[in-house]
């Protein structure tokens, strides 16, 4: 779609670092799902007196973030206090990186080859969670301070987006680099990943480009969200300026909300209203000094990158860019397919097909990980290898990837057991092609009169005489062969 | 027993004699405890202390956790003063917004104490959240000095230096962030001391203002006072600010005496205005003593002594403006409900805070505010740089520095509630020690007009034993430290 304006995306995402235990504190991270207030103690409820100690396992993460990003790290950062008052902030002030992060100056590359650069990623803590009700006509609001303390990262890119797709695809590719770093599974559906985007337009009038002030869409959780409230808000700072609305004498920044029910942003806060956070550095820690060894150590221990291993599955193994970026989406995807490569050198586009194919179609369709698939890479390799040395059809091979889906079989055993080793008996196909010849007189009739395609319609009836126990190939053949011979 | 004994060190003796139980030694400190007329007491733990002093007996029986002898302090009644966490006992810090509040946690040096035997007897009053320096800012109750009653006991520490001279306990801890230990120490005539930032866990501790907050001991005597010290030091893995040193040895050098010592003497500490002669010649007196003793004193400036004062009320309330945010009625302590959350936020903070408070989260607020930080909290960290600079270079000149501890003896009460900033001048000779980080120790040197006159010994980071031996050689020398109030006499 085009439209008559540019535009100009940036994004702040926020993401939960995969740690066993909060930030500062010894309770567990994995807060989703657990009964309220559960996982606490004194420091992530701000008890009085309760003091932070950093989570070492949190920072390495947050490095190897940056990392994976691109991003220098300094060899000087701290902690400082971002103070603000909110029920779900337990001492009424977040723990957070303001003017020295762990990492700076990083980039993205996206699949069009674009890179979006990040300007920075900082460790904060996560804040607790409010659930509102109303009990007898009085609106109450619960806290549950399960949340509070978890490890955030905020990763804020540069405004290079200039489409809602290259949004997409940036923070789809960044929870990919994410997850194969082992930083963050990013569960977008358990909140652990979140979304700030700034959004503004850039269009030419009379001759001048114009560029009014941006608005900041806050928290979306799914990628729906995101495509959805950046075209919403985008769409209606257009129409505001056409209509000569305020975004024509506004300076600075609005944060708008979404509502995924209504489908449109609403005014959280207004330019006036701009927080003074009064960040200042964190007195119960200490500055946080990086040693260049650990850097080095977690920079060589970095996994290769998707986009990395993506380019060598279509170098290495002839893969398309389409089946190779399915692959590398999911770091256990990839590393299965290279295992079954790695069973059977020779045919690595074959086990690519069938694992982009009828695998992740069934993974699909049961919602399995690939941690659920019941059976090896090996076994996968192993049934490629009868398909492609001729021991079983095609059709068969499917039926046997059904039963090692349904039951973890070996494959060689599934074929012993079911008999759907391929016939290669000629004299038995023939047999069955003559019979066929003999029902479709007219389809012979076609062929010898110069339509080839018409012995096609007579495959499948041999196949299916022969239980599908055939090479395709060698019906077409023995079909031509015999009509020929019954010329003669 | 009937009479309270005068030190730990006597104390632990009797009770090692089984001259007296741990149980009736306890039951003396709660009686005293209860006939305290001073408002020392915010709350006595009878019970609590019941109970330890009767696991103290079982384990002077030999039936103790483990076996083994019991440590020097087990079955010694201590005061603890209100902002530091007690686990099932009420800890208010001095203010109505924590009123009835009941940690569920101990701070680290009361589980420290807990393991040695030492048996609190109770919570002692102070200035609200520690702010202050006469005691007369707590929320229940202005604290009188035992010397006089009519008088300040100090602060913020009010009600532990009360306890400690008053009688009513062998030792108590206090909290010093810019001299609330040995400011009163100094006004009640008891040893006093704050030890080098990070050799004493803050867990559990209510924050004021964190980077200045240190845990210390009041005690009738120097070697007490290091005794407590080896039992509260040494790295606890809560708190992230602390350094990774031992704190046992800290007696080892209290009997070297001070010959051969250089003793650095401050020459801006005796110029300040509103020194009282008394003060001052009570504390030329003791200078003369250490010298008598073979110390060498030196005069040493520390040119930046006037800023002090500046940097610490920047610092000071920007750090406590962010840790009394957690107050806020949603959690714990005091709630006043509105119509809505901010009307909620402010009636709660609104009545659960005292005036002082307010006015240093104002002060504080201010201080961090976007187009002030630079000018304010900025400029105030640079400076606190050089002052910690210009310490460093006195102390590679001289082992300790000697100064008065405060520029007058305990004032009336009333005599500076209205006037914060006499009140903050108060505390000139100790916050510069606070920050800089470094160890500092009030020892009584005299009295002036009636009242008690306190003598600070100032050592390098990380140097108690050399503080404690300067204070103990001048201790040994002269009786002051054993002069108490009259009404104790009896
Ligand atoms: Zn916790």
């Amino acid at each position: 779609m085009t439209t008559p304006y540019e535009l100009v995306i940036g994004i702040e995402t926020h993401v939960e670092l995969a740690t066993a235990s909060k930030m500062f504190c010894g309770c567990k991270a994995r807060w989703f799902g657990a009964p309220p207030n559960t996982l606490v103690c004194p420091v992530c409820l701000g008890l009085p007196g309760a003091l932070p100690v950093p989570n070492r396992k949190a920072i390495e993460l947050a490095i190897t973030a940056g990392l994976a990003l691109h991003c220098e790290t300094p060899e000087h950062t701290k902690f400082d206090r971002k103070n603000y008052l909110y029920p779900d902030l337990p001492k009424g002030y977040q723990i957070s990186q303001y003017d020295l992060p762990l990492s700076v100056n990083g980039w993205l590359e996206l699949a069009s080859g674009k890179r979006v650069r990040i300007r920075r990623a900082h460790l904060e803590e996560d804040t607790g969670t409010l659930k509102h009700g109303e009990d007898a006509g009085r609106r109450y609001t619960l806290v549950d301070f399960n949340r509070s303390g978890v490890p955030l990262l905020e990763i804020v890119s540069e405004p290079d987006m200039s489409s809602i797709e290259e949004a997409e695809t940036y923070v789809r590719e960044l929870r990919d680099i994410l997850r194969a770093a082992h930083v963050s599974e990013m569960r977008l559906e358990e909140g652990a990943g979140r979304f700030d985007v700034n959004v503004s337009i850039r269009f030419s009038e009379d001759g001048t480009t114009v560029w009014p002030p941006q608005s900041e869409i806050k928290n979306l959780n799914s990628y729906q969200a995101l495509r959805e409230a950046t075209a919403f808000e985008a769409a209606r700072l257009w129409d505001d300026w056409r209509a000569g609305g305020e975004l024509r004498t506004r300076k600075g920044k609005i944060t708008v909300g979404w509502s995924p029910d209504r489908r449109r942003t609403y005014l959280q806060r207004s330019k006036e209203e701009v927080e003074d956070y009064r960040y200042f550095p964190e007195p119960d820690l200490v500055s946080l000094e990086p040693s260049r060894e650990t850097v080095e150590s977690l920079r060589a221990g970095l996994p290769e990158m998707p986009s990395e291993r993506k380019a060598r599955f279509v170098s290495k193994y002839g893969l398309s860019e389409y089946d190779a970026r399915i692959l590398v989406t999911e770091t256990a995807l990839a590393d299965f397919y290279e295992a079954a490569v790695a069973a059977l050198p020779a045919h690595p586009k074959p086990i690519a097909n069938w694992m982009t194919g009828e695998l992740l179609r069934r993974m699909r369709e049961e919602n399995v990980d690939p941690s659920g698939i019941r059976f090896a890479p090996d076994a996968l390799a192993a049934l490629v290898r009868l398909v492609e040395s001729g021991k079983v059809s095609g059709a068969s091979a499917k039926a046997i990837l059904v039963e090692m889906w349904q039951t973890g079989g070996d494959p060689e055993a599934i074929v012993n057991t079911k008999g759907l080793l391929q016939v290669s008996d000629e004299s038995a196909i023939a047999a069955a092609v003559d019979a066929v010849l003999a029902e479709n007189p007219k389809a012979v009739a076609d062929y010898r009169a110069g339509k080839p395609r018409a012995l096609g319609a007579l495959v499948g009836p041999v196949m299916k005489l022969m239980g599908g126990k055939v090479d395709p190939a060698v019906v077409n053949r023995l079909l031509a062969e015999r009509i020929a011979a019954s010329v003669s | 027993m009937s009479a309270f004994p005068r030190s730990i060190r006597e104390a632990a003796a009797v009770l090692r004699r089984r001259e007296t139980s741990a149980l009736e030694l306890a039951e003396l400190a709660i009686a005293r405890a209860r006939a305290d007329e001073h408002n020392a007491r915010l709350h006595i733990a009878e019970d609590h202390a019941r109970a330890q002093a009767r696991s103290v007996d079982e384990w002077f029986a030999g039936r103790g956790p483990g076996g083994g002898s019991p440590p020097t302090l087990a079955g010694i009644p201590w005061a603890c003063k209100d902002i530091i966490g007690t686990k099932g006992v009420v800890t208010t810090a001095g203010s109505r917004i924590l009123e009835g509040y009941v940690p569920p946690y101990s701070a680290t040096v009361v589980e420290r104490l807990d393991a040695t035997g030492a048996v609190m007897i109770g919570k002692t009053n102070l200035d609200e959240f520690a702010m202050g320096s006469s005691t007369e800012n707590s929320a229940f109750g202005a604290v009188k000095n035992p010397w006089r009653a009519d008088r300040v006991p100090g602060g913020s520490s009010g009600g532990s230096a009360v306890a400690v001279a008053a009688g009513e306990a062998l030792f108590a801890l206090g909290t010093d962030t810019g001299g609330s230990i040995r400011q009163p120490a100094a006004l009640c005539g008891v040893v006093g001391m704050k030890p080098t930032y990070g050799r004493v866990p803050r867990w559990g501790v209510v924050a004021f203002a964190s980077s200045l907050d240190q845990v210390g001991p009041f005690t009738n005597t120097v070697e007490d006072a290091a005794i407590v010290c080896e039992t509260i030091f040494g790295k606890d893995e809560r708190d992230a600010t602390m350094v990774d040193l031992p704190g046992d040895q800290l007696r080892r050098e209290l009997d070297k005496g001070v010959k051969g010592l250089r003793l650095g003497v401050p020459k801006e500490y005796f110029s300040v205005k509103g020194m009282e002669r008394g003060v001052e010649k009570a504390v030329r007196d003791a200078l003369g003593v250490l010298e008598r003793e073979g110390a060498t004193l030196v005069e040493v400036s520390l040119s930046l002594t006037d800023h002090g004062l500046a940097v610490y009320y920047i610092i000071q309330p920007a750090e406590a403006s962010a840790n009394l945010a957690r107050y806020d009625g949603v959690r714990y302590g005091l709630r006043v409900d509105g119509p809505d959350l901010l009307e909620t936020y402010r009636r709660t903070r609104g009545k659960g805070f005292g005036p002082e408070v307010k006015r240093r989260m104002i002060l504080g607020t201010y201080a961090l505010s976007a187009g002030y930080y630079d000018a304010y909290y900025v400029k105030a960290q640079k400076v606190r740089t050089l002052i910690k600079a210009e310490y460093d270079r006195v102390f590679e000149t001289v082992d300790a520095l000697v100064t008065p501890t405060s520029p007058t003896v305990a004032f009336a009460l009333g005599a500076k509630v209205n006037d914060p900033l006499a009140m903050y001048l108060n505390d000139v000779f100790t916050l510069p020690v606070n920050i800089a980080g470094l160890p500092g120790i009030s020892v009584p040197c005299g009295l002036s007009e009636g009242l008690p006159v306190g003598l600070q010994v100032i050592a390098n980071s990380y140097q108690e034993s050399s503080m404690f031996r300067v204070a103990a050689a001048y201790e040994r020398a002269t009786p002051h430290h054993l002069a108490r109030p009259e009404q104790v006499a009896a």
